[in-house]
């Protein structure tokens, strides 16, 4: 018997039902020690195989399967979560949303004028500010700024 | 076909509200399982079965007699599970996380051995089809004669696959050992 029979009739063997070429397979066997090995591991496979454990379904599964059959379409585990998820970052962006809108406006260029120059005095800020478009917006902003300080 | 799953499907045709439900409780678990082994993934699996008993609650009109329940039963799970690994779901790595999380199996009953994930991430390196055959072999306790008939391919590609699936196997579980139990 070749490596290449013994391979084919390896799996007859493990499931008890090789018969002809019995006495062939295991004189192969006894004779082809990488055969041997390839046969031994793959019943240490099988063992460590059928003795694995996997989860149990969900409990909630059967009444999610009952309400889907019902109303006629799946109700996805996966796609509950991520409609938590979106309804989530949705109400999250509702609340940003509030906030902005409901503080003074100003623009980008004046956030950035004024983080940049609140540390340092007025003058400062106005040998800065050519650097930037809105001068005069700017300004006025600061002088605010330091008015209400 | 077994006597109680002709029942079983019977009763449902002819509208029993409770044999479907029956039919579940008895398959619901296995479906589980294989539907776990070849996704990979225990919400995915769950959504997975949920479709998939959707699905036959209303394909069951279109039942054949002739073969056995749970061939048919298997058949639409490979076939639906196949079809969602192939979608591009990346099973070792949802389950790696999931290990690392410890949150891999909310509600389900698994009692968490480390061999049980070692041989669960192993299996994960296999391709779909592999792990097909492995799952119906090892996890089901099927023949060869019943996976080609729930596959529909021969006896040979069943032991070839299940040849390569070994020898792929081999390297990764060489070092696994079982825990002798209690």
């Amino acid at each position: 018997m070749t490596c290449q029979t013994f391979s084919d009739r390896l799996f007859d063997f493990l499931q008890g039902r090789l018969r002809e070429d019995r006495a062939d397979f295991d004189a192969h066997r006894g004779s082809c020690p990488a055969c041997a090995a390839r046969l031994g591991g793959i019943r240490e496979n099988e063992r460590l195989l059928r003795s694995a454990r996997v989860p149990t379904a969900p409990a909630d599964l059967w009444p999610r399967i009952a309400a889907a059959v019902a109303q006629g379409r799946p109700l996805p585990f996966r796609g509950l979560r991520m409609a938590s998820f979106l309804a989530a970052a949705a109400a999250l962006l509702l609340t940003v949303t509030l906030v902005i809108t409901s503080r003074p406006s100003r623009s980008p260029q004046l956030n950035l004028i004024v983080q940049d120059v609140a540390p340092e005095s007025q003058r400062a800020f106005r040998t800065l500010v050519p650097k930037y478009d809105d001068v005069d917006a700017a300004t006025a902003m600061v002088d605010t700024i330091f008015r209400n300080d | 076909m077994g006597g109680d799953d002709a029942d079983l499907v019977r009763r449902h045709l002819s509208g029993d509200p409770d044999a479907f439900r029956l039919l579940y409780e008895k398959y619901g678990d296995k479906v589980f399982a294989s539907a776990y082994r070849i996704v990979g993934e225990y919400h995915a699996a769950a959504d997975l079965v949920q479709e998939i008993f959707v699905k036959i609650h209303g394909e069951l009109r279109s039942f054949k007699f002739e073969s056995k329940f749970s061939t048919w039963l298997f058949r639409v799970t490979v076939n639906h599970a196949l079809n969602r690994a192939s979608e591009g779901l990346r099973h070792a790595r949802i389950h790696e996380k999931i290990v690392r999380d410890g949150r891999g199996d909310p509600g389900g009953t698994r009692e968490g051995r480390p061999v049980d994930d070692e041989i669960h991430r192993a299996l994960q390196e296999l391709s779909p089809k592999l792990r097909t055959v492995i799952s119906l072999r090892y996890l089901e306790g099927l023949s060869y004669e019943e996976i080609a008939e729930i596959l529909e391919i021969s006896i040979g590609t069943v032991k070839s696959r299940l040849f390569l699936a070994h020898e792929t196997l081999r390297p990764m579980l060489k070092n696994v050992t079982l825990e002798p139990e209690p």
